[in-house]
């Protein structure tokens, strides 16, 4: 039960990360990034390539990982979606053409195999509370837990995070005051791009380097905002950690072939009864009790 | 889009014509590898068509081809393995699925707007690929192979046959595109999509004119999944992934900027060339669907910066 309810935590940890960094560019762009699950998927073959190919320490393969997500975010939102991003449905067509088109590469390059991919650092398995936690997975959950707390406080504490702010609650009149809605769109990319790539390479050791891993983890990462709302940060990692324990427990308990499939389902059913996600549900109490 | 004089006459004819041509020109040449060409862009035509409708005309953006595509599929395999229904039956009874799953998905999509819209029938697709692979009657992950080759009249139809056969049914799809956008229903999609509160004021109703269109859709590509088991004699959950949505919005979007008789061309330019050209590297398929679906979507933006830095 224990041990359900920490696997659930783990795998919850890295979707609410990944529905945050949702959350940012739906909220300082308007768009629903079809790729950002693969931004994961080539943080692990950044990290894969660093620690595990050139042997290069843990720390340098991170600070790979990273760069390099951030990296290809950047081009990202340069090259495809900046130029169509005033349309309404052709950035979120562009932004799953680039899901395809990285899948492609990297299939291309490093072949249909799960590549092995040895851990940060050695492996050791702890006892708590009657549940085993092994390193591994702490990498994951503290590394969600401080790019979520990181993110949260950029927002919040910094100038260029309250700039962020301003744009997303208001695009012309921080327009005014000098914000340009082209930099915070390529910065809201450039900071869940890191955060991706950072999440990939910690991801890595436990479910190894795999090529096909972005469409699920994007669709548990919709369903985390379709469960919590992108509107609000707290939202996305609420709904994340739902949406993780969810599957575990529906792992264990109902079938482990149908865990991933159900969670999917999760998202029609939920829009199938409040269309705007169950988060408009609180704006909808909010506004009872004012009147 | 835009509305061109000859188009309103000649533009439904000229599609069957390049189409017809196209038929009797690989039929007529009696190369395998022409006509599987042929086949495969025909497919691809009649799911681009079926898309165009969706997104060009009610403007509902779908992720969710692959999955319908999937359902007619699977329907035609499993008929065609399991019963001695003939061809044409299993044509006809594969598409009923294929209608009652769209009713099914194009109920709520009536609720859902938009960017969620997107998300639904991704995630759609997604849960018919994992059913598939998770069930017996489907074949699991190695799917159904040995499908028998298919029979008109009692007698077999050899690939001459088959891609006769794929050419009318592309034919008749364009002149029912054609025609159900010069419908009632049709024209009201293009009101709905520019404002859908006086549409409704006007006494179009939206749920009917929407439900329509997704069915319609939804029913095309169930067809073209039909057909194309009985090409590949083989059907299974590695052929329904997101790339064969992306490979059907590239030709869909690129047709819309030309014209809707212009499918069959581009079928052949983005679809079936690349099919054989690069056999030995499917991943590299993916990738030119991609890039090219990308520079569709960009090239009228680029167009109108152009225009304004120059004017």
């Amino acid at each position: 039960m224990i041990q359900v309810l920490w696997s659930g935590i783990v795998f919850g940890m890295l979707t609410a990360a990944v529905a945050l960094c949702l959350h940012l560019i739906y909220k300082g762009t308007g768009v629903l990034n079809f790729a950002q699950g693969f931004f994961v998927v080539a943080g692990m073959y950044f990290a894969w390539a660093a620690v595990q190919i050139r042997g290069l320490p843990v720390p340098a393969g991170l600070a790979i990982a990273a760069t390099g997500g951030g990296a290809l975010a950047a081009a990202v939102a340069v090259g495809v979606v900046l130029p169509v991003v005033r349309a309404p449905l052709p950035p979120v067509i562009t932004t799953l053409a680039v899901a395809i088109v990285i899948r492609a590469v990297l299939l291309y390059a490093f072949g249909p195999d799960v590549l092995p991919m040895r851990p940060l650092s050695p492996s050791k398995t702890y006892e708590v509370l009657g549940s085993y936690v092994t390193t591994e997975s702490l990498w994951l959950v503290l590394t969600a837990a401080i790019s979520i707390v990181a993110i949260l406080a950029l927002l919040r504490f910094t100038l260029v995070g309250r700039l962020f702010n301003a744009s997303f609650q208001d695009v012309l009149g921080s327009l005014i005051i000098g914000v340009s809605p082209a930099r915070v769109l390529v910065g809201v990319f450039v900071l869940s791009g890191i955060v991706s790539g950072l999440l990939g390479a910690v991801l890595a050791p436990i479910v190894q380097v795999r090529y096909d891993y972005g469409v699920p983890l994007i669709l548990k990462a919709f369903t985390a905002g379709v469960v919590g709302g992108l509107e609000r940060p707290a939202g996305a990692v609420v709904g994340g950690l739902v949406v993780g324990v969810f599957e575990a427990f529906m792992a264990s308990y109902v079938s482990s072939k149908f865990a991933e499939l159900s969670v999917f389902a999760l998202i029609i059913v939920i829009l199938y009864i409040r269309p705007g996600g169950l988060a408009s549900l609180l704006e909808f109490a909010a506004v009872r009790r004012r009147s | 889009m835009t509305p061109r004089r000859w188009h309103r006459i000649g533009e439904p004819w000229v599609g069957v014509g390049l189409v017809v041509l196209f038929g009797i020109g690989a039929a007529w040449s009696g190369d395998a590898t022409v006509m599987a060409v042929a086949v495969v862009s025909l497919l691809a035509a009649i799911a681009a068509l079926a898309y165009n409708l969706l997104i060009g005309y009610a403007g509902q953006l779908s992720f969710g081809h692959a999955g319908f595509y999937a359902v007619g599929g699977y329907a035609a395999a499993i008929l065609a393995s399991r019963t001695r229904l003939t061809f044409v039956l299993v044509l006809v009874i594969a598409m009923i699925p294929a209608i009652l799953i769209g009713v099914l998905v194009g109920l709520p999509s009536l609720r859902i707007r938009g960017l969620f819209l997107a998300l639904a029938t991704l995630a759609f697709a997604e849960i018919t690929r994992l059913l598939a692979g998770n069930f017996e009657v489907t074949g699991g992950w190695t799917g159904i192979a040995g499908i028998p080759s298919p029979d008109l009249f009692g007698q077999a139809l050899g690939n001459r046959g088959y891609v006769g056969v794929v050419t009318a049914l592309t034919s008749v799809s364009i002149l029912g595109c054609f025609n159900l956008t010069r419908s009632n229903i049709g024209r009201g999609l293009v009101a709905l999509k520019s404002n859908e509160d006086f549409a409704a004021s006007v006494g179009i109703e939206p749920w009917r004119a929407k439900l329509t269109v997704f069915v319609f859709s939804s029913c095309l590509v169930g067809l073209a999944g039909a057909l194309s088991v009985y090409y590949l004699r083989y059907v299974g959950p590695d052929l329904f992934t997101v790339g064969y949505t992306v490979q059907i919005l590239a030709v869909a979007a690129v047709t819309r900027f030309v014209g809707l008789f212009s499918v069959v061309p581009f079928a052949v330019l983005l679809v079936g060339f690349p099919e054989i050209a690069f056999r030995d590297y499917p991943q590299l398929v993916d990738f030119i669907y991609a890039g090219l679906l990308l520079v569709a979507i960009m090239v009228p933006e680029v167009r109108d910066r152009w225009r304004s830095f120059s004017a």
